[in-house]
C-alpha cells in the first residue's frame, strides 16, 4: 500500500502523465480512498491551471522553416535614403525640364543639383581642412619668433667669450644688469637691462669695444637691450 | 425583440470585457508569483511543465545532479501554492 507522502511527492508526475501505468494505477486507487491526498491533487490541478494562463504561446513544429522560407521569398528593397535622394533628383530634373530654355541651359547645379551640391560640399570640406592644417594661427606662432623681429646691436669680435667679459664690465659701470646669456652658433646673445637715461652713453661706449652695428630696434618687448657678440671670420 | 437582442449583446460584451480584465489581472498575479522564484527554479517550471522535458534532461540543462530537479520542483510548487493560495480552488469535497 502506497503512503500519503509518496503519493503527494508523485502528484505532479501523476497529473502530467509522467508515471508508468502501474504506479499511476496505485495512486489513482489511493486518491479514491484518501480525502487528504485528493484535496492535494485538486489544489495542484488548480495551481497548474493557473500556470496555464501564462503558458508561452506554442508554435507549430515547422514554424522556423516557414519563417525562413518567407524571408527568402522577400525581394530586396532599395534603402530608403537612396530612394529619397533619387526622388529629390527626379523632382529637380522635372522642374528644370519644365522651366524655359535659358534656365535649361543653366549649369550642372540646376540640372543635377544633388551631385553638384555634394561636389561643392566635398570641395568646401577639403579647402576647410587644408586651411586649418596648413595656415598657422596666431596661437601657433612661437614666442621666439617675436624676438627674431628685433634687430639687435651687433658687436663683431675675434673672441666673443672675451668680449662678453668686457661687455659685462661696461654694463656694470653704467649700473646695468645682464639678464641672460645665450650661446648661439658663432655668437653670444646677451640680454641686459639699463637705466634709460644712461642708454645713449652706454651705446656710445660700446664703440670702444670693436665694430658695432646698431639695429633699428634693439629692444625686446620688455624694454631689455639685446646685444649679439658675433665671431669675426678670419 | 430587437431591443432585447441588443441588450443581450451589450451584456455579453460587458461580461466578456470583465472576464478579460479578471484574466489579465490573474495572469499578472501568476507572473508576479513566478518572479518570486529563483531564475533556476523558474527555468525548471518552464522546462518541466511547459516544455514537458524529462527530469534528467532538465538536470542536464541546469547542470544539477540527478534527483535535484524533482526535489526543487516540489519546493517550487509549494512556494507557488503559498503565493497563489487565495486563487486556488479548495480541494474540499
Amino acid at each position: 500500500m502506497i503512503k500519503c507522502e509518496e503519493v503527494k511527492a508523485e502528484l505532479f508526475d501523476y497529473i502530467t502523465g509522467r508515471l508508468d501505468p502501474s504506479l499511476s494505477k496505485m495512486i489513482k486507487e489511493h486518491l479514491e480512498l484518501c480525502k487528504d491526498c485528493k484535496k492535494e491533487e485538486k489544489e495542484l490541478k488548480s495551481l497548474l491551471s493557473l500556470l496555464d494562463t501564462v503558458r508561452p504561446p506554442e508554435v507549430s513544429p515547422d514554424f522556423v522553416q516557414r519563417v525562413m522560407k518567407r524571408i527568402e521569398s522577400i525581394e530586396p528593397v532599395e534603402p530608403e535614403e537612396e530612394s529619397f535622394l533619387k526622388g529629390v533628383t527626379e523632382f529637380f530634373k522635372g522642374v528644370t525640364e519644365k522651366i524655359s530654355l535659358p534656365f535649361k541651359k543653366l549649369p550642372i547645379l540646376v540640372s543635377q543639383p544633388i551631385p553638384a551640391l555634394a561636389t561643392v560640399a566635398i570641395l568646401f570640406l577639403i579647402v576647410f581642412i587644408s586651411y586649418n592644417l596648413f595656415m598657422p594661427t596666431k596661437e601657433k606662432i612661437p614666442k621666439k619668433m617675436e624676438i627674431i623681429t628685433v634687430s639687435p646691436i651687433t658687436i663683431t669680435t675675434p673672441n666673443p667669450q672675451l668680449m662678453f667679459s668686457d661687455l659685462k664690465e661696461v654694463v656694470n659701470s653704467y649700473g646695468g644688469k645682464i639678464l641672460k646669456r645665450e650661446e648661439i652658433p658663432q655668437a653670444i646673445k646677451v640680454t641686459l637691462r639699463l637705466n634709460k637715461e644712461k642708454e645713449s652713453a652706454f651705446i656710445a661706449s660700446l664703440k670702444s669695444l670693436g665694430k658695432v652695428e646698431i639695429g633699428k630696434d634693439y629692444k625686446d618687448k620688455d624694454g631689455n637691450i639685446i646685444i649679439i657678440l658675433t665671431k669675426k671670420n678670419p | 425583440m430587437v431591443d432585447n437582442f441588443e441588450d443581450t449583446l451589450v451584456d455579453k460584451k460587458a461580461i466578456n470585457s470583465e472576464e478579460a480584465v479578471i484574466k489579465k489581472e490573474l495572469r499578472e498575479i501568476v507572473l508576479r508569483c513566478l518572479a518570486k522564484l529563483s531564475p533556476e527554479r523558474r527555468a525548471l517550471i518552464y522546462l518541466l511543465y511547459y516544455e514537458q522535458l524529462k527530469y534528467k534532461e532538465v538536470a542536464y540543462i541546469l547542470d544539477w545532479p540527478g534527483g535535484t530537479a524533482k526535489s526543487n520542483l516540489v519546493r517550487s510548487l509549494q512556494m507557488l501554492k503559498k503565493c497563489l493560495k487565495p486563487y486556488l480552488q479548495k480541494g474540499e469535497i
